[in-house]
């Protein structure tokens, strides 16, 4: 695992001999500062409040344009501005970092989820996410679950990243991502079904099954 | 001429049926894509199959995509933009910092 302080900004390698201060700006411009809308997205799934989004857009954006010589032209800007972003979140939480640390067996956390399955059929609320708009819940649920849960699930099934960018972003091994994605899709699942069952909410049991295939990934 | 079995690629051979709880254990990893080929294989053989675990993984399914419509963009993205246009200009910035 890298040290909490390892930041993306000082990991980058330097590879091009500095570039003047005005073509460096346009080239900041383009391909940096376009990623705004994304970091804007990022940042306001991390922090769950709208001005410390834009706070942490902001700090995440300065930190970038002071970097900005360690960033390989070409590479992946919205990738290196999430884990800067990430960073510059995590520093400012690093109390709640220490309880998520732990990577249980992600199978376990797959059967978990299984298992909740089986306990909405049997309650009739598994076609929940069918039948509401969950966005709302989902958002209160999501802003319920610890730093580096809702970093996973929201990297990878919110942004639509693979589990290894992910684990670029959260500076963690990929089985880390993995474990702490499925763990956090259960909690999600367990807050959701809750949440519908505190709410009344049931259906008659025994909806149709539909296929389910592997899905494609976001294009962002 | 060869017959080749289902649910695999010319010249590999037939997926290794599997039970319910190695298909379960693998759910996230296949919805995800994140399996290899072979055991890519061994769950559509067993989801052709298997009259319960389709059930879960449709509802799994449906779950990713109620997140995948979570994404919510920036209410006000031009203000946030002027406020870190600003903010970079105070660092020395000097882009013309218009989408």
């Amino acid at each position: 695992m890298s040290s909490p302080d390892q930041t993306a900004e000082h990991a980058a390698p330097r590879l091009a001999p500095p570039a003047p201060a005005a073509e460096r700006d346009a080239t900041f411009e383009r391909d940096v500062l376009a990623c705004l809308p994304d970091v804007a997205r990022f940042a306001r799934s991390l922090t769950h409040d709208d001005a410390n989004a834009d706070d942490l857009v902001q700090e995440t954006m300065l930190r970038a344009y002071r970097a900005y010589h360690t960033f390989e032209p070409g590479s992946d800007a919205r990738r290196w501005l999430f884990t800067i972003c990430r960073n510059v979140f995590l520093r400012q939480r690093e109390r709640e970092r220490r309880q998520a640390d732990t990577a249980d067996d992600a199978e376990l956390e797959t059967l978990g989820a299984v298992m909740g399955h089986v306990a909405a059929q049997r309650d009739g609320t598994d076609d929940l996410f069918d039948r509401l708009d969950l966005g709302p819940a989902i958002e209160r649920a999501l802003g319920e679950l610890p730093d580096a849960f809702r970093i996973a699930v929201v990297l990878v099934d919110v942004e639509g990243q693979s589990y290894e960018e992910a684990a670029a972003v959260a500076g963690v091994p990929v089985g880390t991502v993995r474990s702490r994605l499925f763990r956090g899709r259960r909690l999600l699942q367990e807050k959701l079904l809750s949440h519908a069952r505190d709410a009344g909410f049931a259906a008659p049991a025994g909806p149709t099954p539909r296929a389910a295939r592997p899905r494609p990934r976001n294009s962002a | 001429m060869t017959q080749h079995p289902p649910f695999t690629a010319a010249g590999s051979p037939p997926p290794a049926p599997i039970d319910c709880d190695t298909t379960v254990r693998r759910l996230w990893d296949y919805l995800d894509g994140e399996l290899d080929e072979r055991r890519m294989a061994e769950v559509d053989a067993h989801l052709a199959a298997c009259r319960h675990c389709p059930r879960h993984f449709a509802f799994a399914r449906v779950f990713l995509d109620a997140l995948a419509a979570a994404r919510r963009e920036h209410q006000r993205p031009a203000v946030l933009r002027e406020r870190v246009v600003a903010a970079l200009r105070a660092e020395g910035f000097t882009g013309a910092g218009t989408p």
